[in-house]
């Protein structure tokens, strides 16, 4: 006679399969990293920071495994390693090879002098057709790991030499433009989004609460002149609902709104016309006008933003006879820019924002905190980077760098032989004038 | 045709820009300008061999492969290295960019203190007036012993003579290695004679 099977037990079936699962995934995840970090060449060390980052903290994750982890966190441990895993990506995309390697090393060190000493920037090729910042993973992984008592940050810190100042940022930039150095001048918008998201922690929500109640009454005002269709008991909830709805939206509407507009004021600071000249050649494939709007991530219309850069280089799309600005050699540039004011001049954008009760209250708290916002961003620079580049007060450099390449030089140093290293900032803007005069003369040119 | 000093060297180097001035840019540290030569420092990109791939090249072109076929590109980041083993080839590139006026021809040489070690810098090593780019580097190790090269060491030395008169039509826009910001694949299909070569060998 057979003994009688053993009750099936689910759970510790459950604790043993997923034990060794998240064993295999950290294990394979941690040498996929260290493959990485050791075999591949890359332009800077962050890409090998970030895959030593990942790859020593799933190896202490599979040392914890067998015998630490509680079954309860065994699920949330396969998300986090899934979720680290992605970030490789990341670091296999910044290889030399699908960079524009030698801009990479002096963009970085703008980007971590703008965003603080002890921030490292990954910058790599993405296949859409965007630019965008991600991170920090350090602080990502922090986050969930610093309160699992089975997990030591410190040997983390100790094996992957990184610190707690330390941040690991990635920039994205599209595939295709990979050689066309002077779009990537947008980098500047992108760096602005980690001095925006501090202002954002420490002032929005303080402001936008002060706002909310007369945003509130305002939308109260409209909704009960037309109520949402509701029965006679449930009016008043049905209004108050709307009311909410309604506030919410335009919270997310204001955030992501100043937050944009922000960021291409960084970009405008850092690098003046050359940001503004990217951000039309980049916005002139979309529609200007197309209003905040979750389907586009409530992002500002383009035409908005460009009026709001122009705004920051205003100074520089004037004419100044006192000092012959702008020169022969930078007319067509300035000519061209001065389009973005006739597009910042049609207020098409203006009008649908207004049309809609939401984005007009968002736009309304945008207007009234926007200067003391910028002035409060652009405070968070350091000293050498506080002052806007001025295209009108640096010509001079930037016609003798235009001469450079006319003459199928480098840009890289002005003031005659030894000279003295050109600007990365003058560098950018000397090759936008160089392209405006080519186009001036041929618009077929470059294409 | 006299070797030009260092006198003559700084006053090509301090001509304006529209007056056909000797450019080698960026000169990192003034003690590159010698007496009757200009050190120039190894760049960061190279082309190596990928012999794994193909049994043979014909440069004339009656074999398909190109030259991108049988070599690729590496960038070595500033402060990394490339080791060149014996009896190896790598195409490397000076660090500076070279703008040579009218008058001015240059041979690339060796240092010998490398030389010293085994390492050969240039075989092709004229450079013509009007060549504007940097210069490619045929770099190989004829030691017994592996030599490692960083990107950024002083590596061979430009040395001027006069081309007198000067030359009417210099380096220009015709010519096959034209402002190259790397080291370049071989062109040799281009050239006009082995076009000839190619349909008699046919």
């Amino acid at each position: 006679m057979s003994s009688p099977s053993p009750v099936f037990d689910e759970i510790a079936w459950r604790d043993t399969e997923l034990r060794r699962e998240v064993r295999r995934c950290a294990t394979g995840l941690s040498k996929l990293a260290k493959t990485i970090q050791l075999t591949e060449d890359f332009i800077t060390p962050t890409p090998r920071k970030l895959a030593a980052l990942i790859s020593e903290t799933s190896a202490l994750i599979a040392e914890a495994v067998e015998r630490r982890i509680p079954t309860a966190e065994l699920a949330a441990v396969n998300s986090f390693l899934s979720n680290a895993a992605l970030h490789l990506r990341f670091v296999e995309r910044a290889r030399v090879a699908q960079t524009p390697w030698s801009l990479v090393q002096p963009a970085e060190e703008l980007l971590k002098l703008a965003a603080g000493q002890g921030t490292h920037f990954i910058i790599r090729p993405t296949w859409s057709y965007n630019y965008s910042i991600r991170g920090d993973f350090w602080a990502q992984y922090k986050r969930y790991l610093e309160s699992r008592k089975w997990f030591s940050l410190d040997l983390v810190r100790q094996r992957a030499d990184i610190s707690d100042t330390e941040k690991v940022y990635c920039v994205s930039f599209p595939r295709i433009e990979r050689a066309n150095a002077l779009l990537h001048a947008l980098w500047g918008h992108e760096v602005g989004h980690i001095l925006v998201a501090r202002w954002v922690r420490d002032t929005f929500d303080t402001e936008w609460k002060k706002a909310e109640l007369e945003i509130k009454k305002k939308f109260e005002a409209s909704v009960r002149k037309s109520p949402p269709p509701a029965g006679e008991l449930f009016k008043e909830r049905a209004i108050q609902d709307e009311i909410a709805k309604l506030t919410n939206a335009t919270r997310v509407v204001a955030q992501q709104g100043i937050t944009e507009l922000l960021c291409d004021h960084v970009g405008g600071h850092l690098f003046g016309p050359a940001a503004l000249a990217a951000t039309l050649e980049f916005a002139a494939r979309f529609s200007l006008d197309a209003p905040p709007e979750s389907s586009s991530q409530n992002y500002p219309p383009w035409r908005y933003r460009i009026r709001q850069i122009v705004l920051s280089c205003d100074a520089d799309l004037a004419d100044h006879a006192e000092i012959g600005y702008p020169p022969p050699k930078l007319k067509p540039f300035v000519e061209w820019l001065r389009e973005a004011k006739r597009i910042a001049d049609s207020k098409s954008d203006e009008t649908l924002i207004r049309n809609n009760p939401v984005t007009n209250q968002a736009y309304d708290f945008i207007t009234t905190h926007w200067t003391s916002a910028a002035t409060s961003v652009i405070g968070m620079l350091p000293p050498e980077l506080s002052k806007p580049y001025r295209l009108s007060e640096r010509y001079a450099r930037v016609v003798s760098l235009i001469e450079r390449i006319e003459q199928r030089l480098p840009p890289n140093t002005v003031d005659g032989y030894p000279g003295s290293p050109a600007s990365l900032q003058d560098i950018l803007c000397a090759g936008w004038a160089y392209k405006a005069l080519q186009i001036h003369g041929n618009p077929a040119w470059g294409t | 045709m006299s070797t030009v000093s260092q006198v003559a060297i700084e006053e090509y180097l301090k001509r304006g820009i529209d007056a056909d001035p000797l450019v080698v840019t960026p000169i990192l540290a003034p003690k590159q300008i010698g007496k009757v030569s200009i050190d120039v420092r190894l760049g960061n990109q190279f082309i190596v061999f990928r012999t794994h791939r193909f049994g043979i090249f014909e440069p004339a072109g009656i074999s398909p492969i190109e030259p991108q076929q049988i070599q690729e590109r590496q960038v070595i980041p500033f402060g990394g290295h490339v080791v060149l083993h014996p009896g190896m080839l790598v195409l490397g590139c000076t660090f500076e960019y070279v703008s040579m006026p009218s008058d001015l021809e240059c041979q690339v040489e060796g240092r010998s203190s490398w030389a010293r070690l085994g390492l050969q810098v240039a075989t092709a090593s004229a450079v013509e007036p009007g060549f504007k780019g940097v210069i490619t580097l045929e770099l190989s190790n004829v030691a017994t012993v592996p030599l490692t090269l960083m990107p950024g060491i002083r590596i061979a030395q430009l040395v001027f003579r006069k081309a007198e008169p000067p030359v009417k039509e210099p380096y220009g826009e015709s010519r096959k290695y034209r402002c190259p910001i790397g080291p370049e694949f071989s062109r040799l299909h281009e050239d006009y004679d082995w076009k000839v070569f190619a349909s008699e060998t046919k």
